[in-house]
């Protein structure tokens, strides 16, 4: 049974639709990072998926229950770092700890107190007065704390350095290799990711343009060069542009035994591996031709 | 519950500054004793700065906290930290809103106690003997709260659902209008209060339970949040109005056969039509008139019981009557014409007078008599430079001439309404009595109880006066004779004058208590009224020819008009029993009163 189930999720504000017929599935256990642009609709597919917005069409179930009628019940399984800092900013750190422990039925306070001696934060610090990175922080060992089965993380290292993007990593991974953890990430963050997802959504003007394996993604997507013009290659190019007298394509079916045809017909011609970045550009980025 | 409780806690453990800032204010009401002007009263102070600086901080705190309780998180995208967390939308609005109204009454009591400890008996006479303050401060930090909540939901979201919530809440105010206004108009201001109170605890009750709606459904987004609050909301009160416009629906369809109470009936000279108004069985104080045919028993409904200077046309057709303006505004009253508003404004302290043929209708505004067209409602003329004081009556000796009388000095004015042109003149007479002044059926002559004169009404010059003697009730007849019964030894004796004030008869009557003269019947009959029944007096020949046991009335109204009423030989007249119920019966015959409903 997959921890999140989205079928056809369709969110709309007025007459603008943010997320558009979304189907995806997170399996238990797995790292699902869901990428997109700026305004692609990703925090609203969150809020969807986490029970916090009605979508207009579609159904959304955690755990194999219905989230929009279930949330507070299913929160007690789930861990949320949101991406707004949105916990009261006038509450004490240890206020927040002392809720939460009255909340969730499963709340470790040594884990907390763990993660925040490890984060160097007071607990008679005021959320608002602290910093950007300690709020993320402080927000982690709150969703760590109640030992959640899953972990929704929206944008975390948003606005972070490069030494608190890596301790928050870091956290998350030593909690998913102790408890097996679920993870729904969405982050800009793509080349710390890559180390850490299992699979990859990407998210394209409301609609999930990409669903797959992140292995099966790097093996599918390849940047080929050839001479020749750009019908010539009998698979299918995500994009293709004129590369010196000859044309780069970025193909999203790539096929060895294909290729390895393709390159006897035409006089030159090269494939290389892509990164996560680049998938996510050729797939997410504007249209080029 | 645990969930509530748990966020309960927690808001109140946020508020410590708010608390500690509250302890600081105690003090104040301590340091203005040392005022100057303080001195020698420092409890009464005390009591009095300590009692307003609560009140004032509870309701500030509790208006401040309708505020941040939800809707500040949902306007600053915060809201999200609490649907992330395993705590239901009752259970949200329970722990926010307890912990809101418990921080108010908790500031409210950290300012209060101390003064209160201190000044005790000053405390006492101030806030808990007097009207009920300190309780209707508890119930406004009560409404302040979710009524702020209520207005920072519509207005903060941005939402172009602002608008339609304003034409709700017009379509809102209009019902609320065109629901109290037949029962404020009907005099039901007990039963209004009773209805304002039910729509309010309601309209309480539905802001209350409303925002459990706005978080099930609306959740961490403030216009959604905006638009489930005004999708329960709005059908609430669609509700309670209903409900309210429904039991006004029930109060106003009232019959005449519901009346247990009969308030007031107004009888004209002629035509089977008489207004009753009184109060209806189950209903409260709300008062219902009916126009009733006396003939066949059907009856109109008035939508607006006569709150002012009823008065009937001399055929019967026409009544009018005066009410608050739009049933609110007690400085103004509106102009009814069998139950329908004329659109003519007078001002309170207006009596009124009809034309024998209703066409006409004069008002006194104090120093003003302003003459009307029933049926246009314009101004047919008007004079000034009357003395309220001395102002006695006036009538329509044409539908053309308004006759006014003053009395101190006695002068007679008249208007005429052709030439628009107002002429005085100066009696001999120095004044005449207020009351006691009645004048013949043509308005030539009057009389002058007290000093028992008869008068000619256009010139104030004396007719004649009468055998010296102390009349308690008199009244000129149509005819300018004179009816005086003065009581003396258990009985009353009637004297009947003619015209020229020369004396015809005497009657003595056993019983004197409640004597009254109701009325005339042509052909020289005048109906008295006592406590045991009605009397009909033949004046020709002095002597009764009817007695009616067990039923008066009809009575007399309170008139600016001085001429006594006149009925048609063959009206029949309507009375009310001893036990209230009312019944028409015949000035001649034998015939025992039969019941009107």
């Amino acid at each position: 049974m997959s921890v999140i189930a989205a079928d056809g999720v369709t969110v709309r504000y007025g007459k603008k639709t943010a997320v558009d017929g979304v189907t995806l599935s997170v399996a238990p256990g797995s790292v699902y990072a869901l990428l997109g642009r700026n305004g692609a609709g990703k925090s609203s597919l969150v809020r969807a998926l986490l029970g916090m917005l009605q979508p207009a069409r579609g159904r959304v179930t955690l755990f194999g229950e219905d989230v929009w009628q279930h949330r507070a019940r299913l929160m007690d399984r789930i861990g949320v770092v949101s991406e707004e800092a949105d916990a009261p900013p006038d509450a004490r750190v240890r206020d927040l700890a002392w809720l939460s422990a009255r909340m969730y039925s499963r709340w470790t306070q040594g884990a907390f107190d763990g993660r925040i001696d490890r984060f160097g934060i007071s607990r008679n610090a005021r959320y608002g007065d602290l910093s950007k990175g300690q709020k993320k922080q402080v927000a982690l060992a709150l969703a760590l704390a109640t030992s959640p089965e899953l972990l929704v993380l929206d944008d975390p290292t948003l606005g972070l350095d490069v030494v608190a993007r890596k301790s928050l990593f870091e956290e998350v991974i030593a909690d998913m290799a102790e408890r097996g953890l679920t993870v729904l990430i969405t982050t800009h963050d793509l080349s710390a990711i890559e180390t850490l997802a299992d699979r990859i959504g990407v998210i394209k003007d409301g609609k999930l343009v990409l669903d797959d394996e992140l292995e099966a993604l790097k093996l599918r997507f390849r940047r080929v060069r050839y001479a020749g013009a750009p019908a010539a290659l009998a698979m299918t190019a995500a994009s293709s542009r004129a590369w010196g007298s000859g044309t780069e394509a970025i193909v999203t079916d790539y096929d060895d035994v294909a290729f390895e045809r393709f390159r006897r017909e035409t006089e030159t011609s090269e494939s290389t591996p892509m990164t996560l970045e680049e998938i996510f550009i050729s797939v997410a980025g504007e249209e080029q031709r | 519950m645990n969930a509530a409780l748990a966020l309960f806690t927690y808001e109140l453990r946020a508020k410590s500054r708010l608390f500690i800032g509250c302890a600081v204010l105690a003090v104040v009401p301590f340091l203005a004793t040392l005022l100057p002007s303080a001195r020698g009263n420092a409890r009464d102070v005390v009591a009095m700065v300590g009692g307003f600086l609560a009140i004032i901080i509870g309701l500030t705190i509790a208006a401040m906290m309708s505020r941040a309780a939800i809707v500040n998180e949902l306007v600053e995208r915060r809201m999200s930290f609490w649907f992330a967390k395993p705590i239901r939308p009752a259970a949200l609005w329970l722990g926010k809103a307890s912990a809101a109204l418990v921080t108010s009454v908790l500031c409210f009591t950290m300012i209060a106690v101390p003064a209160m400890l201190f000044a005790g008996p000053a405390w006492k006479h101030l806030w808990t003997d007097g009207p009920p303050v300190l309780a209707a401060a508890a119930f406004g930090m009560v409404w302040l709260f979710l009524l702020g909540h209520t207005v920072n939901t519509v207005t903060r979201s941005r939402s172009l659902l602002l608008a339609l919530d304003f034409c709700f809440l017009l379509i809102a105010a209009g019902a609320l209008v065109l629901i109290a206004r037949p029962v404020l108009l009907g005099g039901g201001t007990a039963v209004l209060k009773r209805l304002v109170f039910a729509i309010v605890g309601g309209l309480l009750v539905v802001a209350a339970i409303a925002p459990v709606w706005q978080l099930r459904h609306g959740r961490a987004d403030i216009r959604r949040s905006h638009a489930a609050f005004s999708r329960f909301f709005w059908p609430c009160i669609g509700v309670i109005l209903l409900l309210a416009g429904g039991y006004v629906a029930w109060l106003v369809s009232a019959t005449p056969g519901d009346l247990r109470e009969i308030l007031e009936v107004a009888q004209p000279p002629r035509g089977p039509k008489v207004l009753v108004t009184g109060n209806p069985a189950n209903r409260g104080d709300y008062h219902a008139t009916f126009i009733i045919d006396t003939a066949t028993g059907r009856y109109d409904r008035v939508s607006t019981p006569p709150w002012w200077g009823l008065e009937s046309s001399k055929d019967g057709k026409t009544f009018a009557w005066l009410q608050p303006s739009g049933g609110f505004r007690a400085r103004q009253l509106e102009l009814y014409v069998n139950g329908r508003a004329t659109g003519i404004l007078t001002s309170l302290s207006s009596r009124m007078v009809l034309s024998d043929d209703g066409t006409r209708l004069a008002t006194d505004s104090g120093s003003t008599v302003t003459v009307y067209d029933v049926a246009t409602g314009r101004i047919a003329g008007s004079a000034a430079g009357f003395d309220p004081r001395s102002q006695a009556s006036m009538y329509f000796v044409t539908s053309d001439l308004l006759r006014i009388i003053e009395t101190t000095p006695l002068r007679i004015a008249e208007l005429d309404l052709r030439t628009r042109r107002l002429t005085r003149t100066e009696s001999p007479l120095p004044a005449a009595p207020r009351n006691g002044l009645t004048v013949s059926g043509d308005g030539t002559r009057m009389f002058l109880r007290g000093k028992n004169m008869i008068v000619d009404a256009r010139s104030g010059t004396i007719l004649a006066a009468l055998e010296p003697a102390r009349y308690n009730v008199a009244s000129m007849l149509h005819d300018g004779s004179v009816v005086a019964a003065a009581s003396a030894n258990g009985t009353a004796h009637v004297h009947i004058y003619g015209p020229g004030g020369e004396h015809r008869h005497e009657l003595t009557l056993p019983e004197t208590p409640g004597l009254w003269i109701t009325g005339e019947v042509e052909g020289g009959k005048v109906l008295l009224a006592t406590r045991r029944g009605m009397l009909v007096v033949d004046v020709n020949r002095g002597t009764i020819v009817r007695r009616v046991d067990g039923v008066r009335g009809p009575m007399p109204r309170f008139s600016a008009d001085p001429r006594l009423i006149r009925y048609a030989a063959d009206q029949e007249l309507v009375g009310r029993t001893e036990d209230g119920k009312l019944v028409v019966w015949k000035h001649e015959g034998r015939a025992e009163a039969r019941p009107l409903l």
